[in-house]
Parts: structure tokens; sequence; C-alpha cells
């Protein structure tokens, strides 16, 4: 191995709460691709922020090429040669090619942009990157796999030393994915750094020379790959930790199918999606964030839109076609976003908590109007059945904690008490004791007699809950597993790995 | 009906008023109240006559198609959108009636084109603003300038003149009262009760707060939309009813641009929020009669037209600029 010419040594960095990362040290060579693999929440972008300028690590140096170098702005890490590739690609769809690579550094020439220049430039990065376009087509005429490109031909622009593609191929074709690589590839011979962020097994071993696995903001393994197997790999992603036991459910048969969804697709986003829900069953969405599993459940209930796909609901006993504009009618859907999908902030816990059910609240003589009675009594008896801690049904909504917050939108849907809930990350950002509720309210609601799917990105979660499990990567279900399954095989397959081998 | 069980304390509790936002928000919540008080202790220092009961009675009836218009332009803001065209869509409203009447139509069916022609067109602006998510100030300046445009072509800028018994019929006196005052009232009080005690209202509250978690909740988000928008084009009807008679003629004057102004000042004066989610049918009537007690006022100082424009501007700004600053506040 040649020497290293970056590294970082003892970078930790504290959030509020947390800690993302505690004493990570890596290195890299020039000429070879570094794969930085972790499971959500590892500290993998967080670690490439501080390398990007766009954090300041709390603790820990970085040296490049054997100089300690301050990093504390993307424009110093440019100055440094280093560019980023970013996920969540920063097009400017109505403007050109060159406006979008320039847009933060355009060339002067008696005051006006030097369109002559840089249309020029712009023209020989996308000739490197083996692409035949013209600089002055407008970003919105071209393929994702070509504004890919482009994001890439920005972070060329200046000739950087250490190259950071995070998370590249999520938006692209199998061909689009090919030809990135080979541009990779093509770059790591012209003797830059390369760091590639992913979420896929089957990508890395594809592409990666070497690799580092994080896990909880630790590095917990690397080295060359080939030293390595996909199961090595998942086993240091995962770690030895024992399923927590803030709740574990209790084995419980279930009974006759709820739903069933057939050929769901969205051309892009997600496609083919099958699958049925039982009686009393909870059934897991496992995948990578970006894997479509959200776009699943919002396609469900008509949040967004499908392209083909039927939807059938157990209405009465049959199961009958439901439109999708209809399906809201029998599902609970309880969104990721907590603050903007889900509450009604600056109003009190009394019209979030009725939100859902309004028109049965109405009072027997007169239609349309609200019964006050009837309608705080329903409020105080959810209020009290979530154990929801508030001082008093009128308390404006945004003053409450997380988990009560979380309790009062599970709570309206309680009240409506619809035949199949959907719960996307149901305990994201909150503490222990709260998980714990929420987890034991999905599970009397499967008890009752309801359907429930449930999305997250906490493999224990996930698996404390669910009777069943679906695993969805890149838009599509991959495999299906019963309650017998263990860590490794979910995750395996969520990366790829698992297909890849069989 | 209870002022205090009106929207704005529904929507943002007493509880806990130890907090200073909360404190912030009481304050701001009696503005419209404590301005309505000061602008009538102002008034009848200035105008001796004033506090008598037939000058309030006459005020009152001036206010009476503004109220309504107001009425209507609340339930859209509330929505979160803003209606431009009411003055257009009701001059257009109030011409078509005429016209039918002076072609020899029957009174009745007169003033139910004159609600009708208006309810269509707010019909027309919700369409697009929901099916076709086009944006609310874009439509519906628009539409105020087809409306204008084709109540002056038509007319020829003549005003078209209304039957006598039309207009007795619409401003004889109850009990002493004008019949627009009442019809005012009537309007204001049956708003109100939609709007705080029915289902629908609280769905017109909770998308204008947020649409979003509307939508996932289940409520017909683009329903309410059009509900709103064909509303505020009702309300145009009915104060084109009270403005024809009253000026015993239909004009396109009656719908020009800066009566658009009036309206959002009346309601932004009377504790509408023009950011959505906040303020009732009865915040709009304050709103009105506190606009119209300054528009006198001004009047009768003999201020020109344009710097009342320019003093009505500020109203706005000012008003919507405390409403800003409360939510800022409210969301820190």
């Amino acid at each position: 191995m040649t020497v290293s010419y970056l590294k970082m040594e003892g970078i930790a960095k504290f959030f509020p709460g947390v800690q993302a990362l505690k004493d990570v040290t890596f290195e890299a060579a020039k000429g070879e691709i570094l794969g930085l693999i972790g499971a959500n929440g590892a500290g993998k972008s967080t670690l490439m922020n501080i390398l990007g300028g766009n954090l300041q690590p709390n603790a820990g140096r970085i040296l490049i090429d054997g100089k300690e170098v301050c990093i504390d702005s993307p424009t110093a890490a440019a100055n440094h040669g280093i560019a980023f590739v970013h996920q969540e690609m920063a097009m400017l769809p109505t403007m050109s090619i060159t406006d979008t690579m320039y847009i933060s550094s355009y060339p002067y020439k008696r005051g006006l942009i030097d369109y002559k220049k840089i249309h020029q430039n712009c023209r020989s990065v996308l000739k490197r990157l083996g692409c035949n376009f013209d600089p002055r087509e407008k970003i919105r005429n071209i393929s994702p796999g070509d504004q890919q490109m482009v994001e890439i031909g920005r972070a060329l622009l200046h000739n950087p030393q250490i190259i950071i593609f995070d998370e590249p191929t999520s938006s692209l074709t199998l061909r689009e994915k090919d030809h990135l690589f080979d541009v990779i590839r093509s770059l790591k011979n012209e003797g830059a750094v390369i760091i590639y962020i992913s979420h896929f097994l089957d990508e890395v071993f594809n592409l990666c020379d070497r690799v580092m696995v994080l896990r909880n903001g630790e590095t917990v393994g690397g080295g060359q790959l080939s030293d390595y197997t996909y199961n090595d790999i998942v086993k240091m992603m995962i770690g030895s930790k024992e399923i927590d036991t803030y709740y574990s459910r209790s084995e419980h048969s279930t009974g006759e199918e709820i739903m069933r969804v057939e050929g769901l697709s969205r051309t892009g986003i997600i496609h083919d999606i099958s699958f049925s829900l039982n009686k009393g069953e909870v059934l897991g969405i496992w995948g990578q964030l970006g894997s479509g599993r959200t776009e699943v459940a919002r396609a469900l209930v008509g949040l967004d839109p499908i392209d083909s796909g039927m939807i059938f609901i157990n209405i009465d006993g049959s199961m009958t076609p439901v439109k999708q504009s209809e399906t809201k009618k029998y599902i609970g859907m309880i969104t990721e976003n907590r603050r903007k999908e889900g509450l009604l902030l600056p109003m009190s816990v009394k019209n979030n908590m009725s939100l859902a059910n309004l028109p049965k609240l109405t009072k027997k003589s007169i239609p349309f109007v609200i019964d006050p009675k009837l309608e705080n009594s329903q409020v105080e008896k959810f209020v009290s059945r979530m154990e929801i801690k508030i001082s008093s049904p009128s308390q404006r909504v945004e003053t409450l904690s997380g988990g009560n917050q979380q309790k009062v939108i599970i709570g309206r849907w309680l009240q409506k008490n619809p035949l199949i809930y959907i719960m996307d990350e149901p305990t994201r950002g909150l503490d222990v004791g709260a998980k714990a509720d929420i987890r034991r309210i999905i599970s009397e609601l499967a008890e009752q007699g309801a359907g429930i799917l449930v999305i997250s990105s906490e493999i224990e979660e996930i698996m404390s809950i669910s009777d069943r499990y679906i695993v969805m990567k890149r838009g599509g279900i991959v495999n299906e597993f019963g309650g017998k399954v263990t860590r490794e095989e979910l995750v395996a397959a969520a990366t790829g790995a698992l297909t890849e081998k069989e | 009906m209870n002022l205090h069980n009106s929207g704005i304390s529904q929507l943002f509790s007493k509880q806990g008023a130890s907090n200073t936002h909360e404190l912030y928000l009481n304050w701001t919540r009696y503005l419209p109240y404590i301005v309505l008080i000061v602008v009538f202790i102002a008034v009848s220092f200035v105008v001796p006559y004033f506090l008598t009961v037939p000058n309030i009675l006459s005020v009152l009836l001036q206010t009476s198609s503004l109220a309504v218009l107001a009425i209507g332009q609340a339930a859209v803001l509330i929505l979160g959108g803003i209606d431009l065209s009411m003055p257009g869509v009701m001059a257009l409203g109030a011409i078509f009636g005429a016209m039918y009447m002076e072609s020899g139509g029957n009174s009745v069916i007169g003033g139910l084109v004159m609600i009708l022609v208006p309810t269509t067109l707010g019909f027309i602006n919700g369409v697009s603003i929901s099916y076709f998510n086009m944006i609310p100030f874009v439509v519906t300046m628009a539409m105020q300038a087809i409306t204008i445009g084709a109540a002056t072509m038509i007319t020829n800028q003549i005003s078209i003149p209304v039957s006598q018994n039309f207009c007795d019929a619409i401003l004889k006196k109850v009990i002493g009262i004008p019949l627009p005052i009442i019809i005012m009232l009537v309007v204001a009080l049956c708003s109100q009760f939609v709007m705080t005690k029915t289902y629908f209202g609280r769905w017109l509250y909770s998308a204008g707060t947020s649409i979003p978690t509307s939508k996932v909740s289940g409520i017909p988000t683009k329903r309410v939309v059009l509900a709103a928008y064909t509303f505020a084009g009702m309300m145009g009807g009915v104060a084109a009813i009270i403005m024809t008679s009253r000026l015993y003629a239909a004009s396109p004057q009656m719908g020009k641009d800066s009566v658009a102004m009036d309206i959002i000042a009346s309601a932004a004066v009377g504790g509408v929020s023009t950011m959505g989610g906040v303020g009732t049918a009865l915040n709009a009537v304050v709103g009105a009669i506190i606009i119209t007690l300054i528009s006198n006022v001004m009047n009768m100082a003999n201020v020109s037209y344009y710097l009342t424009l320019v003093i009505k501007g500020l109203i706005i700004i000012a008003f919507v600029a405390i409403d800003a600053n409360s939510r800022r506040k409210l969301s820190r």
C-alpha cells in the first residue's frame, strides 16, 4: 500500500444529547477507493461533513499529505483539494449545466460572467466524464444519471485530490451506475483519493479496494476488501448488541387477510409492490433510507401518486378493491414527519385529537354541529388511555414533548378506530420510555385485531414488534421473512449481500 | 355569541398563561376591540352627534356591505388563501342582476342572479386553486381584471338603475333597523356558527394551519378550499344586493381595485390572520366597522383620496406585522 495521503485522527463530534462520533481514526491513500459503510445513524455522514468543512469536530485532527490542516468551511475544504459529491443533488432545473456547475464561482471578465471560458471548461470536464452534451442545455432536460455527472463535474472543477461520494447511485439506473463506476475508477487511476459512502454492500465489493465500517460513531473494523466476506461486514455493521428488551412482543396468531396490495408501481420510485396484511398482524417494512419504504406507505393512503397497482381492503368480510383516493377511510397514517404532517402545532391537544374523527362527533339532533360534550369525553378517554401528560385538553400541542405529541397523533387515529394502521418511524426522536410506550400501544392495537404496517430504521425496534417482514431495496421488495428471521438476514437482504450471493 | 369562545381563543388556549408567548397572544387577541373602542372614542370627540342612535345606525348601514365582503374574505384568509377578485365579482353580479331587472325581469330572480353570478365566479376561483393548484394571488387578481373589464365593457361605464321597488324592499326598516344591518348580522352570526361550531369550520381552520397534516388526517382539503372560495363569491353576491340598493344602481365603479384593499384591511384589522388559521366572522365585522369609521373621518377631514390609500396601506402593513411578530414569538 502506498503512503496515506489523507488521515483523520481521533475525530469526535457531539450533538446536543448524542455523541455522533467518538474517536474515529482512518487513513486513505492516493489511487485507492475507500468504502465507508455503516447502518443508518452510524456516523458516516457526520464524518464526511467534517472532512467537507460543513461541521467542526469537537476533538481530533486532520492531516493532508502529512501536514495538519484546519477545515472550517466548505471553501477551506475546496482549497485543500477536497470535493464532495452529495447524495441530494443541488440542481437548478431551469438553468443551464454551466450555470449549475459555476453558480458559486463564476469567473468575471470586465464585470460580466465569462461564459465563453466556462462553457469551454464545462465541455472539457464533461468530456473527461464521458459525457457529450452541450453545456448550455437546461438541467431539467437531462436524465437523473446525467445530472449526477454534472454534480460530479462540479466537484471536479477545481482539480480535487480527495473526492467524497455520498450514496451517488440512489437515483440511477443500472447502466448509469456502471458508467458512474467507470468514471470513479478512472478518477482513481488519475491518482485521487476516493471515499465512497454506500448502503449497498454489493456496490462496495464491486468498486472499492479497502473498506471501513462505522457503528454508533466508532470504527469497528476495516482493511483490504479481499480479506472479508459479505457476512463479516454485516456482522461488523450490526455488532453483537442484543435486541433491547424495552418491549418484547409475545407470540400470537393472526387472523384473516385485511389488506392486499398488488403490483403497486410508480416510475422511478417504487415498482411492483405486492404483499398482504392480516388482522392482528404487525408487518415490518425493513430497508435502508431511500429504499422506497416511505414511498410505499404514502402511496397506500394516496399521499403520493401511483402509476399502476391495486389495493384491496377487507370490508365487511370480503376483499374489495379500493381506489387509492379512498383508502384513507380505512387506514390510519402516521407519517415520519411529525411536526409537518402530523400536528396542527399552534392548536390545542383537543383539536389535534379530534381531527380525523370530526364527522362522528356531531350532535344527533343537528347535523354537522360538533357536540362539545361528546368531543371532550372522547378526548379525555384517549388522553387517559394513551397516558398523555397534559395540563388540560386546551394546551397547545407544540408545548408537549415529542413522545406526548406522537401519542396525540396515535390517539387521533385510535379515536377513529381504522382497520389498518401505517406507522412510518413511529418512535423517531423519542426517549427510551416513550419508545417503549409506543411499542406497547402498537402491540395492543394488533391484539385488538388491527392490521399494522410499521417502518423503522432501528433494527432492534422493528424486530421487537413485527410478526413478519418485507425487505425493500431500490424501490422493490427483495425478500419476505417470517418471525424467525435473524438480524443478519435482514441486514444482508437490505444491503444486497444476500441476493448477490444466492 | 361569546367572543371568548370564538376562533382565536379556541385555537390558542388560555392555559399556561404564565409564559410570555401566551401573554403576548392574549394581548393581540383583544387588539381589534381595543382599536374599535379607541376609534369610537376619538370619533365621538370630533363629531358631537356621533353617539346617537340614528348616526350609529347610519354607520352600520354604511358598514354592512363591507362587513359581508370581509366575512367572505375571512373564510379565505383563515384557509391561508386570499381573494382579490371580490370587488369585480360583486360588481359583475350586480350588473347582471340589474340588467335582468331592467329588461323587465322579476325582482326576486334579479336578486338571485346577483348572488348566483358571484357564487359561480367564486367557484371558478376555487376550482382553479384547489384542483389545478394555481396560486390564489394570481388567479384572483386575474379574475378581478376579467370581471371589472367585462363590467365596464358591458355597461359602457354607465350605471344601470334598478327599480325603486327592489331598493325599497332591501332598505326597508325592521323594528327601526335597516334590513342591510340585519342581513349583515344574520350573515355574521351564521358564519360564526359554522366556523366555530361545526366540523366544516374545524376543517377550515385545520387546512389553514397545515394542509399536509389535514390531508394525512383524511380531511378533504381540496373540497374545503373550493368551498371557501365559493363562499367568498357568494358573500360578494350578498354585498352586491346591499350596495345596488343603497346606490339605486349597479355600476362598474362598485368593483374598483381599491375596494379589495378595504376588504383585506377590514379582515386584518379585525384580527383575521393573513397567514391562515386564525380569526372569525365577528373579527371581520369589527374590522369593517373600524375601516368604515376611519374612512368617514378622513372624508370629513377632507383628506385626499390618495392620502387615504396611503394610510389604509400602512394600516394593513402594521396589523400584518403585529400578526407575524406574534407568530414568531409563539413558534420560538
